[in-house]
């Protein structure tokens, strides 16, 4: 090996590298070639010209409006939307979920730090979809009271094996003064902090959050006083809801599957985080007379933070990936509508698989790329003094 | 010096106990542990049936193992004929005793490694499928435990070059190599594994030639593979990086070949690196062989559907799904276990250290 001169090593190196292009290419000709061939004697049609045709089903979960006489294009979105609906939620309830578990690990107290290992070892070796079915067909479908007798929590708010129903809120006269204070309360409470860290910059700290509550508290006068909005009660059909917006059990069912299983993966990285912050800086916090609880606030998490957001991340894309699950409880996510009953009506196998796929990775990148950038910020914080007042 | 016990209570009066909030929170915990426990026992042992011919035998407030002695052979065996069963018995003798000489200290274990390659095919075509000699079971009947236990071991097995190669490609110096299989790693890594399956299960039929069909579980094994090599893929990136940068040059003043570098020198520091998360990628997989009850087939987890539908033992799904829990959660524990220990064996071998005086 030693013996062959570089240029005959070089072409060598681009010989192998057109060989495997062409095999690639040749592969993927045959492979194009079979399926033409196929769908042209199963009279299925090709492109994506059926994203236009009429759906025909229905779609038990909807954050948009949808009927049946609405386009397979339209069912596309509806899908995703409900993925992204578990997805966030998910994310959410697992992220506060494994904090405290992986916290209460490294509690000074032993039984709850047992408790916590307990819980660990017993979810994550238990498959993600043995948690969803077990929500759904044992948790959700026996508690939850059949329709007839549905829960009504104040506020119109009804609970059933059906589902959660939320009444409609229709606008009416004075909505837009609504959303208009909104806006203003929002930039007031933008401009705020902006004044808050400048000032903190220079040195002085100024108390604001009187003035953060009084702004929060002007929107919610405006409804309570001026009633912009009318809550309409849902009806209860024979078999579901009518009116409301309702939430199947089986979001209910993906969401705590999906929060609990990977609750237990982040609690361990937050655990390891946590012990990778240098000793030191513990005892430095101890030295200073920082309690434990402010030691942890101010010192530990935001260290441990910096090591804790990659594996995190990477658990955050597991749950958007993991919430295909739902499709074995029927609930109506991408996968289920498009990858399912789409596919089903429509023929169009490798088109639907496509975008599905396609979805999937850009959904995937675009979490990662916003995980980075929160990264960076984080990162980027090292230099920053941390604000005195806050510990006491 | 205090004895033993008392500085013990000591310790754990003060580690419970120490302080009002501490105290308060240890006493919840107490509560809540004992409410769940005793809950949980009184349903699955005190109050449980475990002889019975069908669901009347049920109490409220009680579990029903009757069930599941009932339909145990659904569990491990899915719809494989009652009188072929004794072949799957075989089949998992034979991986098992295949699997011995690993334990054994001995050398050259990587051939024995790459006769699996051979053997597990071969045994899962002429044991499992039959058809040469024995009475041929098309794969629809295959099922239960037994389904669970294939698709994992020919899944991991298969995933273990593809991941190599991924891994070395990814690292390779030629542009259209790296290239290939970065996207190849990032594509998988970036699509749920459901979908590969519908891919294998509802378009890859349109990918062959008129007439010529493959199995679906050779498909499904092959999707998986696929899926699985890319994580495998990028545990050993990790590896890579960690191997000290004089061992490559150490190989090449050598006068080594990329081949002896790569089989002799980096990847067994590679793999003695990625133990453990090569274990713990090997538990997800197996956790991710429950998927292909989406697509139809009936695996460990996919047996409570039907065995839960029969009429005699209808509604029986919580005692189906809280066994199939246990029986996962022993195998995934299990193989937990096993990575740690050898991961310590591994790690009492000599060192390769990057400076040697």
């Amino acid at each position: 090996m030693l013996n062959v001169p570089p240029i005959l090593r070089r072409s060598r190196n681009v010989a192998v590298q057109i060989f495997i292009v062409v095999v690639l290419a040749l592969f993927f000709y045959a492979v194009g070639k079979n399926y033409l061939d196929n769908i042209r004697s199963r009279n299925i049609g090709i492109g994506f010209g059926f994203l236009d045709d009429t759906a025909g089903f229905s779609i038990s979960q909807t954050l948009i409006p949808y009927t049946e006489s609405d386009t397979f294009g339209r069912t596309f979105f509806v899908g995703l939307l409900n993925t992204v609906l578990a997805s966030a939620i998910s994310i959410l309830l697992a992220t506060v979920l494994g904090f405290v578990l992986g916290l209460l690990r490294l509690s000074n107290n032993w039984l709850a730090a047992r408790t916590s290992l307990g819980l660990v070892e017993l979810t994550r070796n238990i498959p993600p979809l043995l948690h969803v079915l077990f929500w759904y067909q044992v948790a959700f479908l026996r508690i939850l009271p059949p329709l007839e007798d549905a829960w009504r929590l104040p506020g119109a708010i009804f609970i059933s094996r059906k589902g959660i129903t939320f009444p409609e809120i229709h606008a009416t006269r004075g909505v837009g003064y609504f959303w208009l204070s909104v806006v203003l309360c929002v930039c007031a409470l933008i401009a705020l902090s902006w004044y808050r860290r400048r000032e903190i910059r220079n040195g002085r700290h100024r108390r604001v959050w009187p003035f953060q509550v009084g702004i929060i508290v002007v929107p919610i006068a405006i409804v309570a006083l001026a009633s912009p909005f009318s809550v309409v009660p849902p009806e209860m059909g024979r078999f579901r809801f009518t009116s409301g917006v309702t939430f199947l059990p089986e979001l209910f069912s993906i969401v705590a599957a999906m929060s609990t299983y990977t609750a237990s993966y982040i609690a361990e990285i937050v655990r390891n985080s946590i012990i990778g912050v240098p000793k030191g800086q513990i005892e430095a916090g101890s030295s200073l007379g920082f309690t434990r609880a402010q030691q942890l606030r101010l010192i530990i998490v935001p260290q441990a933070l910096r090591t804790m957001v990659p594996p995190v991340t990477n658990q955050y894309l597991n749950i958007i990936k993991n919430t295909s699950l739902g499709v074995a409880i029927a609930y109506p996510d991408l996968t289920a509508v498009f990858a399912g009953t789409a596919l089903n009506q429509s023929g169009r196998a490798l088109e639907i698989m496509f975008m599905v796929m396609t979805t999937y990775l850009m959904v995937n990148l675009v979490t990662s790329f916003l995980m980075n950038v929160y990264n960076a910020k984080i990162i980027n914080k090292k230099g920053q003094s941390i604000d005195p007042r806050t510990v006491g | 010096m205090k004895p033993r016990l008392i500085r013990g209570i000591a310790v754990l009066k003060e580690n419970l106990f120490g302080s009002i909030p501490n105290a308060v929170f240890t006493l919840l915990l107490v509560w809540g542990l004992a409410v769940v426990t005793i809950g949980f026992l009184d349903w699955a042992v005190f109050n449980a049936v475990w002889r019975g011919e069908s669901r009347d035998v049920a109490v409220i407030g009680g579990a029903t193992w009757a069930y599941i002695a009932a339909k145990i052979r659904f569990y491990l065996y899915g719809f494989y004929p009652p009188d072929q069963i004794w072949r799957i018995n075989l089949y998992c003798l034979l991986i098992l005793a295949s699997l011995a000489p690993l334990v054994l200290r001995i050398k050259a274990k990587i051939w024995i490694f790459m006769s699996y390659f051979l053997v597990w095919p071969l045994l899962t075509v002429v044991l499992v499928s039959g058809g040469i000699g024995l009475t041929e079971v098309s794969s629809k009947d295959w099922g239960g435990l037994s389904l669970t236990l294939i698709l994992s071991l020919l899944g991991l097995l298969c995933s273990f070059p593809l991941g190599v190669l991924a891994a070395l490609g990814r690292r390779s110096r030629l542009p259209v190599i790296r290239g290939l299989s970065t996207a190849y790693i990032e594509f998988f890594r970036g699509i749920p594994l459901i979908t590969i399956l519908f891919m294998s299960s509802v378009v890859v039929p349109f990918f062959l030639p008129a007439g010529v069909t493959i199995d679906k579980i050779v498909r499904v094994v092959v999707g998986m593979s696929l899926f699985q090599s890319a994580y495998l893929a990028e545990v050993l990136r990790g590896g890579f990086q960690s191997v000290p940068k004089s061992q490559f040059e150490a190989a090449d003043s050598l006068g080594m070949s990329y081949f002896q570098k790569t089989a002799l020198v980096i990847m067994p520091q590679v793999l003695k690196a990625t133990i453990s998360n090569i274990g713990g990628i090997s538990i997800s997989f197996i956790k991710d062989t429950t998927l292909v009850l989406i697509i139809g087939m009936f695996d460990l987890l996919g047996m409570v559907g039907p065995t839960s539908a029969d009429t005699d033992w209808l509604g029986m799904e919580p005692e189906g799904y809280v066994f199939a829990g246990l029986v996962y959660w022993a195998i995934c524990f299990a193989v937990s276990k096993t990575t740690a220990v050898i991961e310590r064996r591994a790690h009492a071998l000599p060192v390769a250290t990057a400076r040697q005086r």
